[in-house]
């Protein structure tokens, strides 16, 4: 009956109002240097809305998939339909990935994604009877949307904190080595985020459709007049706090936005094709600042991009089967452009959500949980494997906390030092990046958080 | 894009031959009796929080009758609601789902028709506030796709903006858009047999995000510590899952077809949701603060109970209070302000709890809002635009999508991104702000990219012949800057008007400089300064932030 999205629409009328020289073909062409020297990005999906990730990563093996079928009831994928993956985890677990994630499986099986079990905001180790008990801090406003999202940006759950990982590794990145880029090294392509929040170093916004956008008639080309009156409008200091970060806000965008559009339109035009939904979109953006590293300065980079609507309490096996595809066809797209770009290994793309969701259902979608799945994709991730302990499907087993909503195995915090270790950040600078860290983890250690950046 | 920027370039540099043509007189002289330019300055101020925008001729009458009388009329004025424009748009166009544009964006032309035409702007106004507190969004399918949906959600929304509050939380959580939103149309009681359990999705909201937030708060909106300094959680998943099995039961009301049933999956979007008592959980529920709902009450009575728990927990009055100060006037209102916002909503005078009016006189007159501030959504400064520049159709009608502006701005009505809104009302930006203590929610939304997409909308609006969001085939809207350009030759006058229209006369001496120095050049062309003058005016930090 549905034949006509929003989506579809928007995308229309989008094109044909404007965003047609989007699509032009970039003329100025440079010959990419050899991705020469230390680079490193990380790329963070943010699959907003809270992933029901236990049909995204499912049990396959015939006992395993037999409790998963018992408590998933009506929102079990069925098993004839899972595309199986070539792991076999402790005590002869065997997992399947969701029917519409062909192209996930096969970076799985090539070694160039893993997975991270029932990983999730934890505010110290935490078991069912500390929780049932109270004995424990909690992370706030557990279950919640508003907390959860941003307490996987800040690993920082039992506060409310401003500052995000992103943004605390770029502080440190950048006190260690200043960047000598114009840009911030934080790039978002969906907007003001907590993750790429530091103290010091904010993200540069950048439109997934458009890129950078100019302002119309200012500078070289436009009028002079206009020109000269804007920058006095924001070069004057103004006696309010709003004002001024809001004329900050607009000479940085106008500037920063002049250097960036100079280098984005001599990017080099890449082989590789992107889909022309959101997700592909804005990861092609993504390949494309990576491409002009060199032109840029980066050395180091953190990329955002939210992937949002995935709040089924409703439609659950719909709603997925219409969005996986595109979530899989854009890391895909994405994978490849980085090993034509030379960086394959130097980019480690991963995913984040708010939470898991219920194993059981409502009659129609699942609500909202704890811990979840999540990836990890790139050529430095020792792939084709599940790490962190996937949950035994169980009623009220010993990490259920009501419905099918699992206690973390595995804390946000140990996901990002891994990351942030294989970045470059020194063991030494952890607490920085990661304040709660040690509740999870030793430093010095010597030993690795998780184990997929091994 | 490209394109435009070239012709726009084209049109600041070369700016005879891009005007829009009506020449310019000189200035009028003032009436002999008009208003003061403090008169004329405090009422500028006035509508600027309770309209979408206004131009010197209402300004200019509103100083002459005083701001209280005109807010008495206010009150007093229907609702001009936007069903039937969608019905209007329907019976011409037909119900054709592959037509384009879509029969989904007429609620955007009802919209925007009554928002830049409607005399009861502040109704229309506060209802504007209500959908960024009770959110909803076109963002889902079967929003988008039915025109009535978004438009009867308004039309209830101006309904109740001037009633009660409870009567709006009501009328919220029985709305079919809600329940489709919210997921809590279609929600059956937990089925042992099929190890189903009620959806927890509308519980959850309907506590967290339209009535009492996550902690418990003083009467001043400050949260309440325990023993130890932490907050005390207003309820916990346990108290979720009691509120869910009340919210078991609703589906669609009849629609034309007279036919209503439980597991209706053909929403019928215009008329309240319908409880089915065969579907709602029959046993007995806790609320908060000690209420129990006995095991046997009818679905609806069970609704009524846990409406009337919410709205008489002591935390709604501050917090609803706080979001609308921070929708229609400062983003940092004081404990002192929100208590006395919360104690308008507490009752008194003669005035139930939960009185509207009594609220929003509240939130509008406090003697803080005079040195309010905060930045002015973006989206509110594109609509004021075309309001304030008289933007006119040949026929009335205003067939604006809005996609545009909502590419560039990230931002339209009845679109958010979740049903946490384009912001939170608890952001507080990096840097000076941040470090200061301060919120501005609308700093969420300013990036590098929207900061510059919302000024080249200025221009392409400005300088373009019609606005850029008109679909083909409907008729055409202009801007209509004649009393403008009425002015152009003198650039103080010039400018004054358009301080007076846009920033209730606070321009500061030094943007009015900058404009008068950028004009100057341009001679013999009153279209030209006019649209160089507003297009700075309209960029600039001064107008950006209000207050």
């Amino acid at each position: 009956m549905q034949t006509y999205s929003r989506r579809r629409f928007l995308r229309h009328s989008v094109a044909v109002g404007i965003g047609a020289a989007a699509q032009m073909n970039v003329l100025g062409r440079v010959a990419h240097a050899a991705g020469g020297g230390d680079y490193k990005a990380l790329v963070c999906i943010l699959l907003g809305g809270g992933a029901d990730s236990f049909n995204m990563l499912v049990p396959y093996d015939a006992s395993r998939y037999a409790d998963y079928v018992a408590f998933r009831a009506d929102l079990a994928l069925a098993h004839a339909d899972l595309l199986a993956l070539s792991y076999t985890g402790a005590q002869g677990q065997t997992f399947a990935v969701h029917p519409g994630w062909g192209p996930v499986r096969t970076l799985f099986e090539q070694g160039d994604l893993a997975f991270v079990a029932n990983v999730g905001t934890l505010a110290e180790p935490t078991d069912k009877t500390a929780y049932t008990n109270g004995t424990v801090r909690l992370p706030l406003g557990l279950f919640s949307h508003a907390d959860q999202i941003s307490q996987w940006q800040t690993s920082v759950p039992d506060r409310r904190i401003a500052t995000g990982v992103g943004g605390r590794i770029a502080d440190v990145v950048t006190a260690a080595t200043p960047s000598a880029s114009p840009i911030s090294m934080n790039i978002s392509v969906s907007g003001t985020n907590v993750f790429q929040t530091g103290q010091t170093v904010t993200d540069y916004a950048l439109d997934p459709t458009d890129g950078v956008r100019l302002l119309a008639g200012y500078g070289p080309g436009g009028s002079a007049a206009f020109t000269q009156a804007v920058d006095a409008m924001l070069a004057q200091s103004y006696g309010d706090p709003f004002r001024r970060t809001y004329a900050a806000k607009l000479r940085t965008a106008i500037d920063s936005g002049a250097t960036f559009k100079a280098t984005l339109d001599a990017a080099p035009t890449l082989a590789t094709t992107f889909s022309a939904a959101p997700i592909s979109t804005a990861l092609a953006q993504i390949a494309k600042v990576i491409s002009v590293r060199d032109a840029l300065s980066a050395t180091r980079q953190t990329f955002f991009v939210s992937f949002g609507g995935w709040d089924h309490h409703d439609n659950v096996l719909t709603l997925q089967a219409q969005m996986l595809p595109a979530l899989a066809a854009g890391l895909s797209e994405f994978q490849q452009a980085m090993v034509e770009l030379g960086v394959a290994d130097a980019v480690t793309t991963f995913t984040i959500s708010d939470f898991g969701r219920t194993l059981t259902s409502n009659g129609k979608g699942s609500d909202h949980g704890w811990g979840g799945h999540q990836l990890v994709m790139g050529g430095a991730v020792a792939g084709k494997a599940v790490y962190g302990a996937y949950p035994v499907l169980i009623p009220d087993n010993a990490l259920d906390v009501g419905r099918g909503r699992y206690i973390p195995t595995t804390s946000v915090d140990a996901f990002y030092a891994e990351l942030a270790l294989w970045f470059g950040v020194a063991p030494s600078e952890l607490d920085v990046v990661l304040p709660n860290v040690r509740r999870f983890y030793t430093p010095e250690s010597g030993a690795p958080p998780v184990g997929f950046m091994a | 894009m490209r394109l435009r920027d070239l012709v726009i370039a084209s049109c600041l540099i070369t700016v005879a031959s891009c005007g829009g043509g009506s020449g310019g007189g000189g200035s009028a002289p003032p009436p002999p009796s008009g208003p003061t330019g403090a008169q004329l300055q405090a009422a500028a101020r006035l509508l600027d929080t309770t309209t979408f925008g206004a131009d010197y001729a209402t300004i200019d009458a509103v100083a002459r009758d005083g701001n209280a009388a005109w807010l008495d009329r206010q009150f007093a004025l229907p609702p001009s609601t936007h069903l039937p424009i969608v019905v209007r748009y329907l019976n011409q166009y037909g119900f054709d789902i592959n037509a384009n544009p879509p029969p989904g964006t007429f609620r955007r032309f009802a919209w925007w028709e009554q928002t830049l035409t409607a005399p009861d702007q502040l109704r229309q106004r506060v209802a504007y506030a209500l959908t960024q507190i009770f959110v909803v969004s076109d963002n889902v399918d079967a929003i988008f796709i039915d025109p009535t949906a978004l438009s009867s959600y308004y039309d209830m929304l101006l309904a109740n903006a001037f009633g009660n509050f409870r009567d709006l939380l009501r009328a919220v959580t029985l709305h079919p858009v809600m329940g489709v939103y919210l997921s809590h149309v279609n929600n059956a009681k937990a089925n042992p047999a099929l190890n189903t359990f009620p959806d927890e999705n509308y519980a959850r909201e309907v506590m967290q995000l339209f009535t009492i937030g996550l902690f418990e708060l003083n009467s001043d909106g400050t949260q309440k510590k325990d023993g130890s300094g932490n907050p005390i959680p207003t309820y916990d998943n346990a108290d979720i899952q009691e509120f869910a099995k009340i919210f078991t039961g609703l589906s669609y009301g009849p629609g034309q077809s007279g036919v209503a049933f439980f597991g209706n999956t053909n929403p019928v979007m215009y008329v309240p949701m319908q409880m089915f008592d065969a579907f709602h959980d029959p046993g007995p529920k806790h609320l908060l603060n000690g209420v129990d709902v006995p095991a046997g009450q009818t679905g609806m009575q069970d609704i009524d109970a846990a409406v009337d728990d919410l709205f008489n927990h002591p935390n709604t009055g501050p917090f609803i209070g706080r979001l609308l100060i921070q929708r229609l006037v400062t983003s940092n209102p004081s404990p002192a302000y929100i208590a006395r916002v919360a104690a308008a909503f507490a009752g008194g005078n003669g005035r139930p709890r939960g009185d509207m009016p009594a609220v929003l006189r509240a939130v509008l007159l406090d003697p803080e809002a005079a040195t309010a501030i905060h930045l002015r959504e973006p989206f509110l400064r594109y609509v004021a635009l075309n309001r304030i520049l008289h933007a006119t159709s040949d026929d009335g009608t205003y067939p604006g999508l809005g996609y545009i502006a909502q590419f560039l701005l990230q931002q339209h009505v009845l679109s958010a991104p979740s049903v946490f809104n384009f912001y939170s009302p608890n952001f507080s930006p990096p840097g000076e702000l941040g470090a200061g203590g301060k919120v501005s929610p609308e700093m969420q939304i300013t990036t590098d990219s929207t900061i510059v997409g919302l000024s080249d909308l200025v221009a392409f609006t400005l300088y373009g012949t019609q606005s850029i969001d008109t679909p083909s085939g409907f008729t055409t809207i202009r801007l209509d800057l004649s009393d403008l350009e009425a002015l152009a030759d003198d650039a103080d006058a010039l400018i004054d008007r358009i301080d007076l229209e846009f920033t209730s006369g606070r321009m500061d001496a030094a943007t009015k400089s900058a404009i008068r120095g950028a004009i100057a050049p341009i001679t013999n062309d009153a279209a030209g300064r006019t649209k160089l003058a507003l297009y700075l005016a309209l960029i600039s930090p001064a107008y950006a932030v209000d207050g």
